[in-house]
């Protein structure tokens, strides 16, 4: 009941950030380009051209095509461009480390709800937040490609890969909250969760390389080659990446775990933190 | 009638470090009580206020809120200013105080009536519309009051919330106080520095100095406290002859200048009929003889020194 609450408080403080409005319009319109530009070099074209020019026995125009069932990848590939991350980041670490130094938290930790609501109420508002930015640029961009260029091909792989990126930018989130809970401060969360990232991309590269082991002519090669299969899987690149397997159809379990996995510990230790934290 | 108390800290201990804020501090505040908590800077009030709301650990120590120790719940009683009030710059007034009242399990129109009443209360309804950001240091002193109202406290904690206030300010927020305390049955725990204004409006006080409660008591009774010790203050139409006169009579010591121009004299046993007969038997025109009234500065600064 109180959690309900304070999570209905909690979406509208964060949805009524600058931040936060400046970051969903920016994804949006992003994801809203791609068939904006295409229609227009469709046009242009047309008219430069004029609408005879043929090419292989289409009009050149057509080649000009970005129908919904692709206009809605392209808007999954701009969500995963590094911006949105960089905006859930910044979020996680205003929310609470930014409350905590304003002393803004104070005020809500004087309420009477636990600890634990506030924190989830929290991440609960960032994931509205990222669930928000994601259907709506999604949206954005296949509704514009659907009107433009009509229906196109395959929907359901990209679907799935949307609800998919959105579950995994959730352990994100729950990931940076926990960061900001720790740290206590903006810049250190940013600083520590970035660090983190190329932490993760780091091990991604040696696993890859690793992989290569087993041409190197020594019985240790064939060893690490087994190894880093084995754990690739289970690597937090591996699970943040997941939905990439669901829009292709072909994902793997272990990272699920994994991401599943890191969302909980993340929440747990943000939650134990809290809880133990003067907040003046 | 043993009513349970508003708020009962027993053994509170708080360190930072090698300094002790706060050390084995008992305080009972009870229900219909105007508390007064005072205490030079860092003497460990706001540590002290903190611990007692669940902000911030306690080394040692129970604390209870009308007898339940489960802070969180207990909460919903109690509202508080802590220090400054802080807000969401970028959201109004209102929405501030719509935000606090759905932490408080207030929703739909009794949350948009109670938001009204807290904002006709601190007289802040014109300006509720604008961005708490934009608010001048009193307008959020204010809010600051209307939001520890929000949800119908029977406990205010209020740390020191007359800071920063214009004196119609200050005297607004005295008689809000009293009237809060009157005709809503609110008690209230204030701490301040302005010792006029704890003796005009408190009935208890306790005084805090390095983390320990070094006096504590109704107003009366450490305004009783050492009384006995027959300061006056006495004024003449030649205060040189006055001075010289004082300085030949037994058992009276000179203690300087008092108020209006007056010679403050501490007389001991000399009944003041006696002082006033010699002064007078050696020509001294006395044109005033005023027992000194100890007031709370007097004690704070005895306690204190
Ligand atoms: N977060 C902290 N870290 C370190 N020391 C602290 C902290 N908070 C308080 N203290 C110390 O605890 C002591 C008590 O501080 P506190 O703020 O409770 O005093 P106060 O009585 O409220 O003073 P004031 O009248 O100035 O508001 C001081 O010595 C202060 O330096
Ligand atoms: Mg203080």
């Amino acid at each position: 009941m109180t959690l309900a609450a304070v999570t209905r408080a909690e979406v509208y403080k964060l949805f009524s950030r600058s931040s936060s409005r400046a970051g969903l319009l920016m994804v949006v319109l992003l994801a809203a380009l791609p068939p904006i530009l295409v229609l227009a070099a469709r046009l242009g074209m047309g008219v430069w051209l004029g609408p005879d020019q043929m090419f292989n026995g289409l009009p050149v125009s057509e080649y000009f095509s970005l129908p919904g069932s692709s206009a809605q990848v392209i808007a999954l590939r701009i969500r995963d461009f590094f911006v949105l991350k960089a905006l859930i980041l910044l979020l996680a670490a205003q929310i609470f480390a930014g409350e905590l130094q304003a002393r803004t938290l104070r005020e809500d930790v004087l309420r009477p709800v636990s600890r634990c609501s506030v924190l989830l109420a929290k991440w609960f508002a960032l994931v509205a937040w990222i669930a928000a930015v994601s259907f709506l640029s999604w949206g954005a961009s296949a509704g514009l490609g659907l009107v433009f260029f009509g229906w196109g091909d395959a929907w359901q792989g990209p679907i799935l890969g949307l609800f998919a990126a959105v579950v995994g930018d959730a352990g994100f989130a729950a990931v940076a909250l926990a960061a900001s809970v720790l740290t206590r401060s903006v810049a250190a969360t940013v600083a520590g969760v970035f660090f983190l990232a190329v932490l993760d991309y780091g091990l991604d590269w040696v696993l890859w390389l690793m992989k290569m082991a087993p041409m190197i002519p020594h019985e240790y090669g064939k060893l690490a080659g087994q190894v880093a299969e084995a754990a690739y899987p289970w690597m937090p690149f591996s699970a943040f990446a997941l939905w990439r397997g669901f829009e292709t159809g072909s994902w793997g379990w272990q990272g699920a775990i994994t991401l599943m996995g890191m969302t909980a510990l993340a929440l747990v230790v943000a939650i134990g933190a809290f809880r133990r934290m003067d907040v003046p | 009638m043993a009513e349970v108390p508003a708020l009962e800290i027993r053994g509170l201990t708080r360190r930072y470090g090698k300094v002790i804020a706060v050390e084995d501090l008992d305080l009972t505040v009870q229900v219909g009580d105007i508390y007064g908590f005072l205490g030079p800077n860092g003497a460990g009030k706001t540590t002290a206020l903190r611990a007692a709301l669940g902000l911030i650990r306690r080394d040692t120590g129970t604390v209870r809120l009308f007898g339940d120790d489960r802070l969180v719940g207990a909460r919903s009683k109690v509202g508080a200013i802590i220090e400054t009030p802080a807000f969401h710059s970028w959201m109004s007034g209102r929405e501030n105080l719509l935000q606090a009242g759905q932490l408080s399990g207030l929703g739909g129109v009794a949350l948009d009536r109670e938001v009204d009443r807290v904002l006709e209360r601190v007289e802040l309804t014109e300006r509720a519309q604008h961005k708490a950001g934009g608010y001048s240091l009193g307008m959020r002193q204010r809010l600051g009051i209307a939001r520890a109202l929000m949800g119908g406290p029977k406990l205010l904690v209020l740390d020191e919330p007359t800071n920063g206030l214009d004196p119609r300010g200050m005297r607004e927020v005295r008689e809000l106080v009293r009237s809060l305390a009157l005709h809503d049955g609110i008690t209230v725990l204030i701490s301040s520095h302005l010792l006029a204004e704890v003796q005009a409006m408190c009935n208890r006080v306790g005084i805090l100095q390095r983390g320990r409660l070094r006096a504590e008591g109704t107003v009366a009774e450490l305004l009783s406290e050492g009384a006995g010790d027959g300061i006056v203050e006495v004024g003449a139409l030649d205060m040189g002859a006055l001075s010289a006169a004082v300085a030949g009579i037994e058992g009276v010591e000179n203690l300087g200048a008092g108020a209006e121009g007056r010679l403050r004299l501490r007389c001991g046993e000399l009944p003041l009929y006696a002082l006033n007969a010699q002064l007078v038997g050696q020509g001294v025109q006395v044109s005033a003889l005023v027992p000194a009234r100890r007031n709370l500065e007097d004690v704070f600064m005895e306690v204190t020194r």
